[in-house]
């Protein structure tokens, strides 16, 4: 067994301490995917200790090769983290995306790294580890090990895993898994008992931030269709996903869908940790099910994952 | 459209290349990354189109396109290129050679409340990145 697993899961009596990188919206508009994820992490005895005094890590990478500025906030993330620990996660896509790309290059352009590391008078190799949360259930706790500790099978639940962009291109930097037919989701959620429904749009984009660009709006929103569509036609009940901005797209404006498209049938979408949160049966009040604008409550009692208390509870929660 | 000498060997295709560290005559024109792209309905000039016209330096057509401001960086054409050209770092280097002129293109005061109420934040923070000086 690797010493990383072996510390991961605590069989030497003391847990490795990931540094975990929360981002802008966790707190705030994806408080599902963070709440969730930490309250999950502390059953799989995944010690998450919080980046103190973090910022915001720029959230687009710069694909230009002179915006060094633009890596400065990502890397004082990462240097920061380093000091407390080889490891950081994070949650969101674009966070995961922008930590890693950032890191990549100051461990491999010795150039870039001496100007940032002069900038922000440090001295960092670019050594931590930046994993997305995701990783670390896979290669850490492992899928089988999630399967014993889970209290409540997902059983019968249809669920489409929607990857979108951010977390999986470009893959020679990120090697998250494989770009075109990648399986960590599908994996992940088959471990919790679901019943995965593939479907040929899991890898498309969403139309991302450019929802808010008037000339592309219309397009973003036929994208973001053409996903639950498709997840729909395929026998898909929900869609699982990790990033906050796929999930603005997809959930949000269904509002819009519902009046463009004749076709349109609601489908509601679960941020991966809100399900790992049902199978390891957290307490539900660390639901925020009032975020949801298409609400997943009707199927999840149905389903028998909720009491119908936890139900009623719609007008307490929002 | 007229192809000069000078075009094809102007300093505005180092620039480009310079700025996104990709070779655009790597490019063998098979279209994958059109084919890909799922913006590709909004755009004026396709993906394709735009290396080909930086292959024959044509600067003002692409720097004119609307594709260029429409391209989402999802990098689905990078993982599919058999070139290995990363095009979305093409497409920011169009892009930046004309928000460093200091013009926006998004005004940030003329979106909705209902965007800045429920955007996630990443979602505004990129878009100012790659659309505003």
């Amino acid at each position: 067994m690797q010493l990383e697993k072996i510390y991961s899961l605590g069989l030497l009596g003391e847990k490795m301490k990931i540094m975990y990188y929360p981002g802008c919206t966790l707190y705030t508009k994806a408080k599902n995917l963070g709440e969730l994820a930490k309250a999950s992490a502390e059953i799989l005895e995944i010690e998450l200790k919080e980046l103190e005094n973090w910022t915001c890590c720029q959230a687009a990478f710069p694909l230009v090769s002179d915006n060094i500025m633009g890596l400065i906030s990502a890397s004082r993330i990462l240097i920061n983290a380093e000091k407390e620990s080889s490891k950081l996660t994070t949650l969101c896509s674009f966070c995961y995306n922008v930590l890693k790309r950032t890191n990549h290059i100051l461990k491999n352009d010795p150039e870039k790294r001496a100007k940032i590391c002069e900038f922000l008078e440090e001295d960092y190799k670019g050594d931590i580890e930046v994993k997305h949360f995701l990783e670390i259930i896979r290669d850490g706790v492992g899928f089988d090990g999630l399967k014993e500790k889970i209290k409540k099978k997902l059983d019968g639940l249809k669920v489409a895993p929607y990857y979108g962009c951010q977390i999986l291109r470009p893959a020679s930097v990120l090697k998250l898994d494989d770009p075109e037919n990648p399986k960590i989701l599908d994996d992940f959620l088959t471990s919790l008992g679901c019943y995965v429904v593939d479907f040929p749009f899991k890898v498309e984009c969403c139309g991302s931030y450019q929802v808010i660009n008037q000339k592309a709006k219309d397009v973003v929103l036929s994208c973001s269709h053409n996903i639950l569509d498709s997840a729909e036609k395929n026998g898909a009940e929900a869609i699982a996903l990790t990033c906050p901005v796929c999930y603005f797209n997809l959930d949000k404006k269904q509002k819009e869908m519902a009046q463009k498209f004749n076709d349109y049938k609601q489908i509601p979408i679960l941020y991966f940790t809100e399900l790992l949160g049902l199978a390891l049966d957290v307490d539900k009040k660390l639901y925020d099910f009032g975020k949801h604008y298409i609400d997943p409550r009707p199927l999840l009692v149905e389903k028998g994952l909720i009491g119908n208390q936890v139900a009623k509870n719609k007008e307490d929660v929002q | 459209m007229k192809i000069s000498a000078e075009d094809v060997k102007s300093d505005f295709i180092k620039e480009v290349e310079e700025l996104s560290g990709q070779k655009v005559l790597k490019c063998y024109q098979c279209g994958k990354c059109s084919s890909g792209c799922p913006m590709i309905e909004a755009m004026d000039l396709l993906p394709n189109q735009i290396i080909r016209l930086l292959q024959l330096g044509q600067k003002e057509e692409v720097l004119k396109s609307k594709a260029i401001w429409i391209c989402a960086s999802c990098f689905t054409c990078e993982a599919r290129c058999p070139k290995g050209i990363d095009l979305s770092k093409l497409m920011e280097a169009l892009r930046v050679l004309l928000l460093r002129k200091g013009k926006d293109f998004i005004e940030v005061s003329k979106l909705s409340e209902e965007e800045l109420d429920e955007a996630p934040q990443q979602l505004l923070v990129c878009s100012s990145r790659k659309y505003t000086a």
